[in-house]
């Protein structure tokens, strides 16, 4: 220590007071006197001495009491003290050390040994003062990252849930164990009215699994609201990830596409768990097992997109979740499971509960024990949802634009039906030159509605009727995927213009197929009349539009969609 | 405690590493020492998982690192021993793409 050490000398004898300050003095050390243990704890208030040399038996207070008093007052700092006694008996020698002392010396006592003692002490004090200077900085840095990260929580909260809004049917449980969740749940709906579901799982937790949510909820609500089908959303995602992710992170993912009105899911699923279709009874009807290697890992070259599509029944209640729930242990350690976990599906279903119970029985499997691993679980029950007709409206600024006249015109053939989708470029061009971003959800619609069947009935031939019963529901799109891939399917055109009568803007959209044409009489009923399971689009199109023609036996179509651009669109 | 071993025979080219007790992240520094002593894209590896009790994702992130070092596609890398619990996270994530299952 730089500074000469101060010493306090607590003793009631003034001999020994004398002869130890002597020799104090003698060593460089300055002293400080006290003749009893209260005077002692005054004088250690008031001088604040480095050290203390305790006498054990003084009037007025003992140096045990003195002791225990000193060192509470030292509190963090580290003052010695050290027990000069006359003392020898082991009890009181033991005491010395339970009243807070840091050693004892029994009278008579040789210089040269307390001298060492105290250098001993010096030493002593030195370490604890580097770590609790160590300390404080550490919990500085550690507040600070804290701090950070908040924020950080925040912005990140931020980008993942803007497109969080209320969808009818859809419920969702999400208990993160870190301050950032490294499972991501995304939801949002598209134009046409499907609602897209991500929920996946990065690698890891906390922060670095969080950052790769970021491009993920990016990519996903604007390609979402940009009318992209999951299989180029997926695509996306992965090379993104792919791109920027280092080799030993990966991102196990469901991304699903669910159609209230046919009532079927489209999904992909790279790694995570079952997901699982049950009856409103909670028996397991359907499952879609992990098919792909997790995204982040393959190359776009290598990377499946492939979807497979699900049949449901009106009832059916869709569940997906991640690893984290699987993985639940309880207090025995024993985990819930695959099968667990679907046998308290139906024992909830079977009670009539709800996902509120679901979330309740998932809470008491752990019985308060923390969790290993983030967990999301979402419900979803689309019975009785028309998302199509339902969507929100969303509040664009519309702008003055004028009905213009324009057109343009695509082509597409062969290879190019089976790898290209046509609909987001087409709705972007007719929203950067018109601004119809208030009819979107329509003109989705009916672009996507005819685009399928002049493909699906006109071009491939395919039957709808097929899709009615649900083995002839999967062999539906087995077929169309096979036919448009292998096949050598034909050519499309798509015409689309724009012109202006008065203020009237009236948008034709013309769509011509190399097909044969196809029953379209059958498929035009009303749409009230309509199950919903097959030929459900064109009705729904007409209803939409103010005038829709089938020419050729089937293989053109003319729709005529107007708006008025003196009326005020509120969406 | 988990730690690993390696075995070189110069003669197959092939090294063969051990993973005993958790395969975690708490292994990932052992683990990739046992590949980077050598140079991993003039090897064949087997990754012996016998004596592995468990492993989770952090796992699975440093065999796609092995993988990646060793010449990505090109590269030979054999699973053995893979307990039950282990060929269903292997069939999962689908990474009998990416590796033999022996």
């Amino acid at each position: 220590m730089s500074q000469t050490l101060r010493i306090l000398i607590v003793d009631d004898d003034r001999t020994n007071i004398v002869v130890l300050k002597a020799m104090l003095t003698r060593f460089n050390y300055q002293t400080i006197i006290a003749n009893n243990g209260m005077e002692a704890v005054q004088k250690f208030e008031s001088e604040s001495p480095d050290m203390v040399l305790m006498d054990v038996m003084m009037p007025v207070m003992n140096g045990y009491e003195a002791t225990r008093r000193i060192k509470k007052l030292a509190g963090e700092e580290f003052i010695p003290v050290i027990f000069l006694t006359a003392v020898t008996e082991d009890n009181a020698l033991a005491e010395c050390v339970r009243c807070g002392g840091d050693d004892f010396i029994t009278k008579p006592y040789n210089h040269i040994i307390l001298k060492s003692k105290i250098d001993a002490m010096v030493r002593i004090k030195d370490m604890n003062k580097t770590i609790v200077l160590q300390n404080k900085e550490l919990s500085y840095h550690h507040d600070r990252l804290r701090q950070e990260q908040e924020i950080a929580e925040k912005i990140f909260s931020n980008i993942v849930r803007s497109g969080y809004r209320h969808v009818p049917g859809l419920q969702y449980y999400m208990s993160p164990i870190a301050l950032f969740n490294g499972d991501l749940f995304l939801y949002a709906l598209r134009p046409n009215g499907y609602l897209n579901i991500l929920v996946g799982d990065f690698t890891g937790h906390g922060l670095s699994a969080a950052v790769g949510a970021v491009p993920v909820s990016d990519l996903f609500y604007a390609m979402t609201s940009n009318g992209f089908s999951i299989s180029d959303i997926v695509v996306a995602i992965n090379n993104k990830l792919f791109d920027i992710l280092p080799r030993y992170l990966f991102f196990a993912v469901v991304v699903m596409e669910i159609d209230s009105v046919e009532n079927n899911v489209t999904l992909w699923n790279g790694g995570m768990p079952d997901v699982l279709i049950c009856g409103s009874d909670g028996s397991v009807k359907k499952r879609a097992t992990s098919k792909y290697v997790p995204m982040g890992i393959l190359p776009p070259l290598k990377f499946d997109k492939s979807t497979e599509v699900i049949n449901m029944h009106p009832g059916d209640r869709i569940y997906v979740y991640s690893d984290g729930l699987t993985e639940l242990a309880n207090s025995h350690g024993v985990m819930l499971g695959q099968d667990g976990f679907e046998r308290m599906l139906q024992q909830v279903g079977n009670a009539g509960g709800n996902h509120q119970k679901i979330v309740a029985a998932i809470k008491d499997y752990s019985e308060g024990k923390p969790q290993a691993d983030d967990i999301t679980f979402a419900e979803i029950d689309i019975s009785g949802q028309r998302y199509a007709m339902n969507v929100e409206p969303v509040n664009i600024a519309v702008g003055k634009y004028l009905p213009m006249n324009w057109s343009l015109e695509l082509k597409l053939e062969k290879a190019l039906l089976a790898s290209f989708d046509p609909l987001p470029f087409l709705i972007k061009s007719i929203f950067d030159m018109q601004g119809l971003q208030a009819h979107k959800e329509k003109i989705h619609i009916i672009l996507s509605e005819l685009i399928s069947n002049a493909v699906e009935h006109g071009i491939l031939g395919l039957d709808s009727k097929v899709r009615e019963t649900p083995a002839g529901f999967s062999s539906y799109y087995e077929a169309r995927e096979r036919l448009l891939h292998n096949s050598n399917p034909g050519w499309l055109n798509i015409h689309v213009s724009h012109g202006n009568e008065s203020g009237i803007g009236n948008l034709v959209i013309r769509i011509e197929d190399s097909g044969a044409g196809f029953d379209y009489i059958n498929s035009t009923m009303d749409l009230a009349n309509n199950d919903g399971k097959s030929g459900r689009g064109i009705p729904l199109v007409r209803a939409i539009c103010d005038r829709l023609e089938y020419s050729n036996g089937g293989s053109m179509v003319e729709a005529v969609y107007s708006w008025d651009s003196h009326a005020t669109i509120t969406g | 405690m988990s730690n690993v071993t390696t075995k070189l025979s110069k003669e197959a080219g092939e090294m063969t590493i051990t993973v005993h007790g958790r395969f975690t992240y708490d292994v990932h520094k052992d683990f990739r020492d046992a590949y980077e002593r050598v140079d991993p894209s003039q090897l064949r590896f087997v990754v012996d998982l016998a004596y592995t009790e468990y492993m989770d994702s952090a796992a699975l992130g440093m065999l796609l690192l092995l993988r990646e070092r060793a010449g990505g596609d090109q590269a030979q890398i054999k699973l053995i021993n893979c307990s039950k619990e282990l060929l269903q996270l292997i069939k999962l994530t689908n990474f009998h793409s990416l590796f033999e299952i022996a």
